[in-house]
């Protein structure tokens, strides 16, 4: 993937975390990612990996009492995110860059319609009467496949199902036409069904406005069938990175081969010879404020070596947009 | 919808009858509690009293009837708001509360907006500066005045305020004999009103600042504040917009709950100020032993919470839509 | 519960707590006062041992009333009735509110439906006005003003503890106690009170700091039983006097207010050892 097609690149990025005993530690360690205009960029990884932190990083929506940058470049259009005030930044928010969260249930204002909520967006990044604004958030309404749009943004959030107010939560980020969408788990809190739906959604409109989505997730079900790219977090460091073929043939890092391992392959065959069992990975993510000097995974890691706990293996980029952490990556596969 | 909001509160006054209705219960066994003869207790004087009104006592309230014929009676005299007759002021109970009211009223009322309105804003702030010199400066205000005695707040406020500085009148609704057009009456009651509004909005203040700000800092950490900020609009309307107005809700029903207790500290704030409301007629009747007047006085402010709580109930459904249209729903 | 037994954990939790430690030193010197009441004052609040009106920090260190008593006496006395007030009166509201909470949560059904109503109308009547009315009918003596503070202050514990009854009773460990046959005033008193027991803990140490500050009304109205000498009452009859002497009133409000403060800090410290998460 090379830099110009990029519409987002995030260079090296660190972000810290003050612990309880007032010392700071990296929640994002060195994170490199690109996306292109209409791919899909599927961050994995188990809760605690740093996935949400690194998507919060980018929008800076961390608290700044407990969370610092430290180092790194956030490059959208040609701007640098980590360098802007704080008043430059909200005008990118919502209006260059919008983000989905991963509770529909609790991510809408109890007290407001969510038309208002909806044309709230517009309001404050174009130079826009309010009753155009209105007649906007009814059509994104319609854009994001709610009927009887002028009906429903009159509702109030309880007023609608969990699937509903998801689409009114991608049509708050889709109001102005974001270059980038990044979704944090969009589909965690709902039916299978409806997850699918939405999913669908995020696709089509990706394609139709033209912009690049990271795609946060933990199920790689929703990976295979969505994503171009994968990255694979862990402890806050990517640890591996593929286009999704390559990745679903062949995961080189022992902590991707290991998440491959833990889920039913929807392809797989009981009576084919290709059935593998369900493995269930030893142990937890460690904590990131008590990581020794070595690879985080390599407590858990059924690879594990002599040169594993000695120093963080570096990340080993073999192509463009290929690589791995993992000093045995190479004799693993 | 104003329809299913009117329906809403005609349920909650419906509601709060057998209240109301337990309240006359209670009023009419308590004075059969008393020790001795209940003639002797509602006439407020041990023998004192002439035997022309001790007859007009028992034949008021039936106490040489069965019990449940006095009860009946009873009732039938509270449907008119017949409460009886004080012998002290020689009028009757009814009037003499209904012409107290309204400065009651305009004292809680005053003592609502103020401690409501300060709690809130103090508790936003502490909550937003939160682990600041200002937050922290603020929360020991509201532990202090969370337990000053009311009545001391209201004499400490006239030994400075007024004994010292001469800013505000010690005691009175009004500046007596002066004669004024409407304007500057009612800029006189102002001023008279002042520092007992202060005096027993001070402790309510309080535990409105520290519901604020715990509210507000739940409501600051959900998901929909995230979404605001994630919208690109600014700080300060994420706090207007949206965390404000969701922070309040819990405040509003203390405010509502606390309307009775409130009436409560009307009764000692008046005391202390010589305030004309029902508070200070409560504290006359106790000295003077008028147990029917201070019955009625009761009687009367246990409807009054009872209305409160329905006014508070339609603000409630105003601010909070989820309220008013779930209770659309149930009615079908 | 373990925490609770563990006396040490929550004792040390409060010890380390700033504000902890003033309440603990605070109320240490209130109880003791109310206890040495008698041996350094031995004659009795009541008594006449000077001048009227003399200023504190004098001859007498909190001064004299206007007919000569020593206020410092009568703080020292007054100690006692409000302590004895908070905690009697807290015990009362206690014993009521768990009882009639926990069979209202317990039961539910027409149990609940009945004593949630007659908990309602106590939380609808203007409280202090209904312990006002209690007294002057009853009498101003010292057990009808703490049973009139207990009557009219029950009513919120009981939902409380209905509240945390009904969120125990769902639970697993509970059903396998009905399964086994126990009875349920032994799931009562051994499973579910135990859990109950920290709210109750908190919410009823903040009760005596209110029957405190709810006793201090009363007699401050002249409610008090007059025979006894209580802050409230010297507060009440201090301000005929506020022109002149300040002290009067002053200083026994003054003692009504670091005692409630006391209690109140105690209470918290008390619910940030008991349950840690509540703590921001």
């Amino acid at each position: 993937m090379t830099t110009s097609s990029s519409v987002l690149s995030v260079r090296g990025l660190r972000t810290e975390f003050l612990s309880s005993e007032k010392t700071w530690f990296p929640v994002v360690n060195h994170v490199d990612l690109e996306v292109a205009p209409g791919e899909t960029l599927a961050v994995v990884g188990e809760s605690g990996c740093g996935k949400s932190m690194l998507a919060h990083s980018v929008l800076r929506l961390l608290p700044k009492k407990i969370s610092r940058l430290q180092g790194g470049e956030v490059l959208l259009g040609g701007r640098d995110l980590t360098t802007l005030s704080d008043e430059k930044m909200r005008q990118v928010r919502g209006n260059d860059i919008s983000m989905v969260f991963q509770e529909p249930m609790t991510s809408l204002n109890p007290l407001m319609t969510v038309g208002n909520q909806i044309a709230e967006s517009i309001l404050e990044h174009e130079d826009i009467s309010t009753a155009d604004a209105t007649r906007r958030s009814v059509e994104l309404m319609d854009l994001v496949g709610i009927s009887e749009p002028a009906v429903r943004a009159h509702h109030y959030p309880f007023q609608l199902s969990g699937g509903l107010r998801q689409r009114i939560v991608i049509a708050i980020a889709l109001a102005c036409k974001p270059k980038v969408l990044i979704a944090d788990e969009p589909t965690t809190a709902l039916d299978v069904t409806i997850q699918a739906q939405v999913l669908r959604l995020i696709d089509d409109l990706k394609t139709e406005i033209g912009m690049g989505v990271i795609l946060i997730t933990h199920d790689l079900g929703v990976v295979a069938e969505w994503a171009q790219r994968v990255m694979i977090m862990y402890a806050g460091r990517k640890v591996e990175e593929a286009d999704a073929e390559t990745f679903f043939q062949g995961p080189a890092h022992p902590y991707s081969q290991a998440l491959l391992g833990s889920v039913p392959r929807p392809d797989a065959q009981i009576d084919s010879g290709d059935f593998a069992p369900l493995v269930e990975i030893p142990g937890t993510v460690p904590p990131l404020n008590k990581l020794g000097p070595g690879c985080a995974f390599a407590d858990r890691c059924a690879h594990r070596t002599a040169g594993c706990t000695q120093a963080v293996p570096d990340f080993i980029e073999v192509a463009p947009g290929r690589g791995v952490a993992c000093i045995n990556a190479g004799d693993l596969s | 919808m104003w329809l299913a909001r009117l329906r809403y509160v005609f349920n909650r006054v419906l509601h709060g009858l057998p209240i109301i209705f337990a309240i006359v219960i209670v009023n009419f066994f308590l004075v059969r509690l008393a020790p001795g003869d209940a003639a002797q207790v509602l006439a407020g004087e041990s023998g004192a009293a002439t035997e022309e009104y001790m007859r007009q006592i028992r034949e008021q309230f039936g106490l040489d009837q069965p019990l449940y014929v006095q009860f009946l009676s009873y009732m039938k005299n509270l449907l008119f708001f017949d409460l009886g007759y004080s012998f002290r002021h020689g009028r009757e109970v009814s009037s003499l509360i209904f012409e107290r009211l309204g400065a009651t009223a305009l004292l809680m009322g005053a003592s609502m907006v103020l401690s409501v309105g300060f709690g809130i804003l103090l508790g936003a702030i502490a909550a937003i500066k939160d682990r600041t010199f200002l937050s922290n400066m603020i929360m020991i205000l509201a532990i202090v005045s969370y337990a000053t005695p009311l009545f001391w707040v209201g004499l400490m406020l006239i030994i400075v305020f007024s004994l010292n500085l001469g800013w505000f009148p010690t005691s009175g609704i009004a500046t007596i004999g002066a004669p004024l057009g409407f304007w500057d009456s009612a800029l006189d009651v102002a001023h008279h009103l002042v520092l007992p509004a202060l005096s027993l909005s001070f402790f309510y203040m309080a535990l409105y600042t520290r519901l604020m700000r715990a509210s507000m800092l739940e409501t600051l950490g959900q998901d929909f504040i995230k979404t605001a900020h994630a919208k690109g609009i600014s700080e300060g309307q994420v706090v207007r917009k949206h965390a404000l107005r969701n922070a309040i809700m819990p405040v509003l029903t203390m405010a509502g709950v606390q309307v009775s207790a409130m009436l409560g500290g009307s009764v000692i704030i008046e005391s202390v100020f010589g305030w004309p409301g029902l508070g200070l007629l409560a504290f006359e009747s106790l000295f003077a032993r008028d147990l029917n007047l201070l019955l009625g006085i009761f009687f009367l402010s246990s409807i009054l919470v009872v209305v409160t709580n329905a006014i508070v109930d339609v603000i409630y459904t105003i601010v909070d839509p989820r309220i008013q249209l779930r209770s659309n729903t149930r009615n079908g | 519960m373990a925490d609770l037994l563990n006396k040490n954990s929550v004792l040390r939790k409060i010890v380390t707590n700033v504000s902890g430690v003033i309440s603990l030193v605070i109320l240490g010197i209130i109880v003791l006062l109310a206890i040495f009441a008698p041996v350094l004052y031995p004659d009795g609040p009541f008594e006449m041992v000077g001048n009227p009106f003399m200023p504190p920090f004098g001859e007498f260190l909190f001064g004299t009333d206007m007919l000569g008593r020593d206020i410092a006496a009568g703080i020292a006395y007054g100690a006692r009735i409000s302590l004895l007030v908070g905690l009697v009166a807290t015990f009362i509201i206690v014993l009521l509110g768990t009882v009639i909470g926990g069979l209202a949560g317990y039961y539910g059904g027409w149990v609940d439906t009945l004593m949630m109503r007659v908990t309602e109308f106590f939380q609808t009547i203007p409280t202090f006005i209904g312990a006002i009315v209690i007294v002057a009918i009853l009498g101003p003596t010292l057990p009808n003003v703490i049973g009139a503070i207990a009557i009219v202050s029950w009513a919120p514990l009981a939902r409380l503890v209905r509240a945390e009854v009904k969120k125990t009773v769902n639970l697993e460990y509970i059903e396998a106690c009905i399964a086994l046959g126990m009875s349920d005033i032994r799931i009562l008193i051994v499973q579910i009170l135990p859990n109950v027991l920290s709210t109750v803990v908190v919410a009823g140490s903040l009760m005596v700091a209110t029957a405190i500050l709810f006793e201090s009304g009363l007699s401050f109205l002249g409610l008090g039983d007059p025979n006894i000498m209580t802050w409230g009452f010297m507060v009440g009859a201090g301000r005929s006097a506020i022109r002149t002497a300040w002290w009067m009133v002053t200083i026994p409000g003054l003692a009504i207010l670091f005692t409630v403060l006391a209690i109140n800090l105690l209470g918290d410290a008390f619910n940030e050892a008991l349950n840690p998460r509540s703590k921001r």
